[in-house]
């Protein structure tokens, strides 16, 4: 299988007062058709930038230096110019974000809005593109779109503008969608009909998902495969499945330890990740987590640990320096010790 | 055992529009009761009317109707003035800690603020070091005392509410999303200084939130909310083993579980959003999205929240009878 999106050593540097952040620090991961991406991490961990990026959006942070590749079927979108960037825009890969009310413009129609998100791409005229506007309405699953799509942004209920939001990011059938935190302004209940909703025009459409949130629960229910982020850099990759039930990385343990687990006895208290995100103005040394990871030893804050596959699988790969089987010994004795410890 | 803090058919309406004729029901006849000691979960979805339950709870907003007790003692009619000694038995932690704060305030003045409001502590080197003992408490650096909230992290910030909350030693503790906003890493930092808090300071604790995760952790009997109405109230780990109301077996069914195979095990989501307050439906507030609704029965009658058999209290036609019924049989 071809990628149909494939980021190579994506870096972005942004200027700040006090420093150079870099946010994203060499990126690399690639996305095939019909299949979903979760980027997991928390908030600095250069998650979003890197979509921004994806998107040709960072030319509009004032000094953002970008490096790297974004070849979108084969073809570099950092490398292409301003008209180029805007035809692929949309119809090359589209992108929703958290917060509807804020990408939609409060004094247009839905309507209109997604009638002009048509006509950007295609030569058609107002009747064809407003008669579009109402089919995608309805092929999001908003109920009564003919009439919703004479509403404002603001007479829409939460799931309905995001709903909207997807169908204009869906107008003109992308080959990559980008969804950053869809479902985090959403209620339970609500975010569990847009998961589903997604993933059935996933298979509807063919297209390829990167899904960024901070959220394990909701990566678990739609992604292919999880990437974790920590300060800039892919820490740990692999298949849904894997990274939740055997990840091998100290910082993937405490992201899924640290969660209360419904699946568990309660009570007692939870183990957390000491400490807070680094900056990025002056990143610690050697590994980046070891100033937070109860595993390291003195000389981790010497050594980079580089993204490897595990010697027996290759589509599991970990940026850590402990021994792989020292890893599997760790998270099984913290397993062990979380169904103890809040057991009691 | 009496309940330390009670709520007896709370109401709150809002005049919406700008005639004002348009009314909300945000709150529709809640009763909790709150034993010393315990943590009571408030859960629901965005317009179940959690937080407004809790602003009545904690004397922040009136009633439109109903009472709140503490102590067995109605505290719904007090003036300004006779809530003060209230004020300090039951304090309230907010969701946002960038808001809550004030921004040109030091974190020693933030702190030690309610000491002025209760004229405690006029020394200002003895209230000093009660503030620094405070922060040392919270797990905040006592040599911060002068810096700005902007200088802190999100965490850091709602650890600075909670040593606000607690400066005053109060008996109850009303929390509003006090996780929702933080990195998941910091989440579970907060949620155990909390535990450690109501442990050494021997406090009760509402713990209002949306995560069902987060209540389950953290609570020993739960309330859910939709539409303004108590639906269901058990212990923790009675409604998440078997949960009774049609709406909290679909809110528990939408909690997204980060464990491998969770896509294959998807069910179906709940169809719809919630109905408006302002024109709340007839009957079952919740017929109009459930799955098991009869038609008949639970579109004209308003089920009562009733206690049921195996303890715990249920608003449905569909669960089995109420205690009452039962004991004629």
């Amino acid at each position: 299988m071809t990628a149909v999106l494939e980021v190579r050593n994506l870096r972005v540097r942004l200027p700040t007062d006090d420093g150079v952040v870099t946010a994203v620090d060499g990126l690399s991961y690639r996305v095939d058709a019909g299949r979903t991406l979760g980027i997991v991490g928390e908030s600095g961990s250069g998650k979003s930038i890197s979509s921004l990026t994806l998107m040709g959006l960072s030319r509009f942070l004032p000094g953002a230096e970008v490096s790297g590749e974004v070849l979108l079927d084969g073809r570099d979108l950092l490398a292409a110019g301003d008209d180029e960037l805007r035809r692929v825009r949309g119809a090359g890969i589209a992108m929703i974000f958290q917060d509807p009310l804020s990408a939609l413009h409060p004094y247009f129609k839905v309507g209109a809005q997604l009638a002009e998100a048509v006509r950007a791409h295609r030569d058609v005229g107002r009747r064809a593109a407003e008669a579009r506007a109402i089919e995608l309405l309805d092929l999001v699953g908003v109920p009564e779109a003919r009439r919703r799509a004479s509403a404002y942004a603001h007479e829409l209920s939460g799931g309905m503008r995001q709903r909207a939001m997807i169908a204009m990011a869906l107008a003109n059938e992308p080959r990559v969608l980008i969804a950053d935190e869809p479902t985090t302004a959403l209620d339970a209940t609500v975010q569990a009909q847009i998961l589903e909703e997604l993933e059935r025009l996933q298979r509807e459409l063919g297209m390829a998902i990167v899904l960024i949130t901070h959220d394990m629960g909701v990566v678990a229910q739609v992604a292919h495969e999880i990437a974790v982020m920590y300060a800039g850099r892919i820490v740990e990759h692999g298949p849904v499945d894997t990274i939740l039930g055997e990840p091998q990385h100290p910082y993937t343990w405490g992201l899924l330890t640290s969660i209360p687990q419904l699946h568990l006895p309660r009570g007692g208290l939870l183990p957390s990740i000491p400490g807070r995100p680094p900056s990025l103005i002056s990143p610690p040394s050697g590994c980046r987590f070891h100033p937070r990871c109860v595993h390291a030893r003195p000389e981790h804050s010497a050594r980079e640990p580089q993204l490897e596959a595990l010697p027996d699988a290759p589509d599991h790969r970990v940026a850590c320096l402990l021994d792989p089987d020292e890893r599997r010994a760790r998270w099984q004795s913290l397993r062990d010790a979380a169904s103890g410890e809040l057991a009691r | 055992m009496s309940a330390l803090l009670e709520a007896r058919g709370l109401v709150k309406e809002f005049r919406l529009g700008r005639s004002r004729t348009e009314v909300a029901h945000a709150v529709a006849g809640v009763d909790l009761s709150i034993e010393a000691g315990e943590t009571l979960g408030i859960v629901g979805e965005s317009g179940c009317g959690k937080s407004t339950t809790a602003r009545m709870l904690a004397r922040l907003i009136d009633p439109t109707a109903g009472t709140v007790h503490y102590r067995g003692e109605e505290v719904t009619g007090l003036s300004r003035a006779q809530l003060v000694p209230l004020r300090r038995e039951i304090q309230m932690i907010f969701q946002d800690p960038y808001s809550s704060l004030n921004p040109r305030q030091t974190v020693g003045s933030i702190i030690g603020e309610p000491f002025d409001i209760h004229e405690l502590e006029p020394d200002r080197r003895k209230r000093r070091a009660a503030v620094q003992a405070l922060m040392e408490q919270v797990g905040l650096n006592p040599e911060h005392y002068n810096r700005l909230p902007h200088e802190f992290s999100g965490g850091q910030r709602q650890r600075i509410g909670v040593a606000r909350a607690i400066a005053l030693r109060p008996r109850v503790l009303i929390a509003d999303e006090p996780v929702s906003a933080l990195d998941v890493s910091i989440q579970a930092q907060i949620l155990n200084l909390l535990r450690e808090l109501q442990r050494e300071l021997d406090l009760t604790i509402v713990f209002i939130a949306h995560d069902l995760s987060v209540v389950r952790h953290m609570c020993d009997r739960v309330a859910v909310m939709y539409l303004g109405r108590v639906v269901e109230e058990a212990t923790s780990d009675a409604l998440f083993s078997a949960p009774r109301h049609p709406y909290t077996q679909a809110l528990l069914s939408a909690i997204p579980l980060p464990q491998p195979g969770a896509r294959a095990r998807r069910v179906r989501a709940l169809r719809g959003d919630p109905p408006s307050p302002v024109s709340p439906p007839a009957g079952c507030v919740f017929h109009p999205r459930c799955a098991r609704a009869v038609a008949g029965t639970c579109d004209a009658q308003a089920p009562a929240l009733a206690r049921r058999p195996g303890g715990g209290r249920v608003a449905c036609h569909l669960v089995e009878a109420p205690d009452e019924q039962r004991r004629g049989s």
